[in-house]
Order: C-alpha cells, then sequence, then structure tokens
C-alpha cells in the first residue's frame, strides 16, 4: 500500500508540474492585439489603420456577412504615411475564426482590383465563413518592396 | 480456501472481467472505459483482445465563446467506426492501437422545394496508441484500497484537418491536425458493490504551423467519474447473462490555445457530458456494449460541440 500511495503522490507532482509548465513565462504571453490597428487610429471614419501605420483600410459589405455563402465585400485602402508610397501590388485575404483556431479550408477569397490598378480599392469576393461567430479578415498589402498586415473582426450572425 | 472465499473471488473475477472486457470509444469512462480515450482495455488475464465499434452522431451543435450556438456549413451528422487491437505485455500493462474510419454527413432543407439533399465524404481519422499500466493492484481483503492505473497515448496527426480541407462544408475533416500526447491516473474502487472510478486525463498538442500561422490548441485537461453495477435477469425461471450497467459524468476543460506564441482571448473550451451504458457478455469470450453519451449536457458549452451520441461495440478476447 506504501509503494502504491508513493507512486501515486509522485503521478500527482509530476501532473501539477505539467500543469504548471503550460502557465509558465516560457510559453505564449498575452498581448494587446496589434498596435496601431483600429477605427479609432484612422482618420477615415470606420477604417482600420495597418499594423505598420502605412494604410487605412475600409471595409465594406456588398453581400453578407453570412455562412455558408460566398460574400462580397469592397475594401478602400488609404496610404497614411511616407512608408507606402508605391502603389499597391498585390492584396491577400484571409477569413480566420481566431477563436476556433481555423479558417474556412481552402475556399480563398479572390481580390480584384475595382476601378484601375493603383486606385487603392478592391473588390474581395468568394469569402467563405463556414460557421457564425467571431471572425477575423486578415488582410496583407504589399507594394513590392514592403508589405503590411491589418486584422478586422467580423461578427458573423446566425440566420 | 474456504467455499465462500472461493464463490467471492469467482464474482470478483467475473464482474472485473465484465468491466474490463469492453467499452466505450466515443465516450470516457472512469476504469472500466476509456479513461484514456482507448477503446478497449484489457484484464491482467487477457493477452490479446480486439474490438470493433460503431458510434453515430446525428446532430452536432457548435458553440462559440460565449456559449451561444453557432449556425454552421460544416457536417451536421457524424458515423465513426472504430476497430482496436490490445496486447499485454505484463500482467499489469498492456498497449493497445485504434483507427477510426470517420463519415461525415450533411443534410440540408431546400427552401423552395422542402426537398432534403444530403452529401458525405469518409476518411480515416489520426491513429490513436494508448498503453496503461496498474501501479497499484485491486485487494479482496482491503475493498477500500482502489486499483491505481496509469495511462498515456499518442496520437499522430495524420488524417485530413480543417487546415487542408478542400470541401467548402468540411465534409474531408477527419483529424485534429496536430499531434497529441496524453497523460493520466485513474483510480477505481472495484471491490464494491456499487463500483466508482474516477480517471484524469492531461491532453498536450504539439504545436504546429498552419496557414501560415504557428498554431497550439490549449491544454486539454478531462475528468471523469462513473458508478457500475451488475444486474443479473431473472425472467421466467430463466437465467440472462448478467448485465453491467454504468453511468458516470465528464468534464473537458480545455485552455487557451496559442497562435505564433500569443494566447488567444475567448478560445478556451469547456464542456460537461454524460453517459449510461449496457454492457453484455454475450458469448464465452465476447462482450457487447451499448452506450448513449451526451456531451453539454449540463453548463454552459464554450468553443466545443455539443452532441448525443449512440455507439454499440463489441469486443472479443483471442488470448
Amino acid at each position: 500500500m506504501g509503494r502504491g500511495f508513493f507512486f501515486l503522490a509522485a503521478l500527482f507532482f509530476a501532473l501539477a508540474n505539467l500543469t504548471a509548465a503550460c502557465g509558465a513565462s516560457d510559453g505564449p504571453k498575452k498581448t494587446s492585439p496589434q498596435a496601431p490597428s483600429g477605427p479609432d487610429a484612422s482618420k477615415i471614419p470606420g477604417a482600420w489603420l495597418t499594423a505598420n501605420g502605412s494604410y487605412e483600410v475600409l471595409l465594406e459589405w456588398e453581400s453578407g456577412p453570412q455562412t455558408g455563402i460566398n460574400n462580397a465585400a469592397k475594401i478602400n485602402t488609404t496610404p497614411r504615411s511616407d512608408f507606402a508610397t508605391l502603389p499597391l501590388q498585390k492584396i491577400t485575404v484571409t477569413p480566420w475564426m481566431t477563436v476556433h483556431g481555423h479558417g474556412s479550408g481552402n475556399v480563398q477569397p479572390i481580390v480584384e482590383p475595382l476601378l484601375f490598378l493603383g486606385s487603392g480599392v478592391y473588390r474581395v469576393s468568394n469569402i467563405f465563413f463556414v460557421m457564425s461567430g467571431p471572425w477575423d479578415l486578415k488582410i496583407s498589402l504589399t507594394d513590392g518592396t514592403t508589405s503590411d498586415t491589418v486584422v478586422i473582426p467580423v461578427e458573423v450572425p446566425s440566420a | 480456501m474456504k467455499l465462500r472465499q472461493f464463490r467471492f473471488s469467482a464474482v470478483f473475477f467475473s464482474m472485473s472481467l465484465i468491466c474490463f472486457f469492453s467499452s466505450g470509444y466515443a465516450l470516457a469512462c472512469a476504469s472500466c472505459g476509456s479513461g484514456g480515450d482507448e477503446p478497449l482495455v484489457l484484464f491482467p488475464a487477457e493477452t490479446f483482445k480486439i474490438y470493433g465499434g460503431v458510434a453515430v452522431t446525428p446532430q452536432l451543435e457548435s458553440t462559440g465563446p460565449d456559449g451561444s450556438t453557432l449556425q454552421t456549413a460544416g457536417p451536421n451528422r457524424r458515423v465513426n467506426s472504430t476497430v482496436a487491437a490490445g496486447i499485454a505485455l505484463s500482467p499489469r500493462g498492456f498497449f493497445t492501437v485504434a483507427q477510426t474510419v470517420v463519415t461525415n454527413s450533411r443534410t440540408r432543407t431546400n427552401n423552395s422545394d422542402a426537398r432534403k439533399s444530403s452529401a458525405s465524404k469518409s476518411g480515416a481519422a489520426d491513429p490513436s496508441f494508448s498503453g496503461r499500466y496498474t501501479v497499484m493492484m485491486l485487494q479482496l481483503s482491503r475493498p477500500l484500497i482502489p486499483q491505481i492505473q496509469i495511462l498515456g497515448g499518442y496520437r499522430p496527426a495524420l488524417a485530413r484537418s480543417i487546415h487542408e480541407s478542400s470541401d467548402a462544408n468540411l465534409l474531408d475533416v477527419f483529424g485534429s491536425g496536430f499531434d497529441e500526447v496524453r497523460v493520466g491516473a485513474d483510480l477505481w474502487l472495484g471491490m464494491l458493490s456499487v463500483k466508482t472510478g474516477v480517471a484524469m486525463t492531461l491532453t498536450e498538442s504539439i504545436a504546429a504551423r498552419r496557414s501560415g500561422i504557428l498554431l497550439k490548441p490549449g491544454t486539454l485537461v478531462r475528468l471523469t467519474t462513473s458508478l457500475t453495477m451488475l444486474s443479473t435477469v431473472d425472467h421466467f425461471g430463466i437465467n440472462l447473462q448478467p448485465v453491467k450497467l454504468a453511468a458516470g459524468v465528464t468534464a473537458d476543460r480545455r485552455t487557451q490555445a496559442a497562435a505564433d506564441r500569443e494566447l488567444v482571448d475567448g478560445s478556451e473550451q469547456s464542456v460537461n457530458g454524460a453517459f449510461i451504458s449496457a454492457d453484455l457478455a454475450a458469448l464465452e469470450s465476447d462482450s457487447v456494449k451499448f452506450t448513449v453519451a451526451r456531451q453539454g449536457v449540463f453548463g454552459v458549452v464554450k468553443n466545443a460541440v455539443a452532441s448525443t451520441t449512440w455507439s454499440l461495440a463489441w469486443a472479443r478476447v483471442l488470448r
């Protein structure tokens, strides 16, 4: 019996250490979202500032956001600093359900310049949300030499 | 050995045999079940056992961080077909391997003509490798001394996960996407008329880069407790095989996930479940078990799936 209790004590000691180690300071640290981002930091009402402060990004839904359909939105990008002097060459949009740790499989949004190259206005279609709830649209902007990102939260309602 | 002692030993042996004979795979069950998520456990006298089981989940209900039910375009029905085998490495320890084939289905009603349409896909889930070692055996003379087992397991992320899915409705998602390591302990008071057990497992997922992000699901802590009793049915003078009836509750808690080494607010998971099962020794070396398990039976279901699973399992001792 004494031997058994020794094993039991050792086991729970090990489990307790393991649990403590999971929350130790070597692990991930809780940080605030991208510091300069958010609509409050922008000059354009409702726009989101990118992480490096290069652009303001305004998102307007054309259809949606809804679950289970291909949603579409218009993205208006406005240079804000000298950092963004070259015209944008590429924009990628990724829907991501951060609290669940997944996107929408390999359904990729399609990004097309809406007016003419360099205008900063894009139409994003094929935005698919596999479920309702809190999502993020992760937008990456590249001007050929540098890139910047912005994360725009989207609440997808239940029908 | 006196006759009374012999009878007691025989009854205890029979109970234990039935108890360890089979278990549900889709639910956790302390001691006699799958407190460690392995589909079968071996009694010390057994050296080789096989298992087959089918678990049907007719409805899946995903929930968000606030516990609200989410509308989903993913599968709303799932069938898990599992085969497993276990081999004893010593009288105290055994090793099991299990493989499940998942069938995801989605049925939806057309709004215009109210007709139902359905689609489904099947694929292999992540395999599971598990082991148990009995640290402290049950003692006839000391019924309040529990059996203590330590358990461990490994589940490699071999199946297609949501990160590799090419189906808009996620019907081709069969795995978690992360290697998982599991450790735990299982205590069981098996010498009482109503047996009780409690098991605790910790499951740690190995961080992996998915969709360009270094993702790491939180640590899953699962607590399971159960009560088990034998019921002997005697109708019209016919002595039927004793049926082992079990009921229990589970509590799953998963800590915050991490993305690129930053904890994700609101990503904690919690769900409480309950189950009942009936286990019948069908033939000399076979057993059949029927189980109903409900995830989300009480409390808030947070970032998890509420569901009811009906499962039927069969096990046979080969040696």
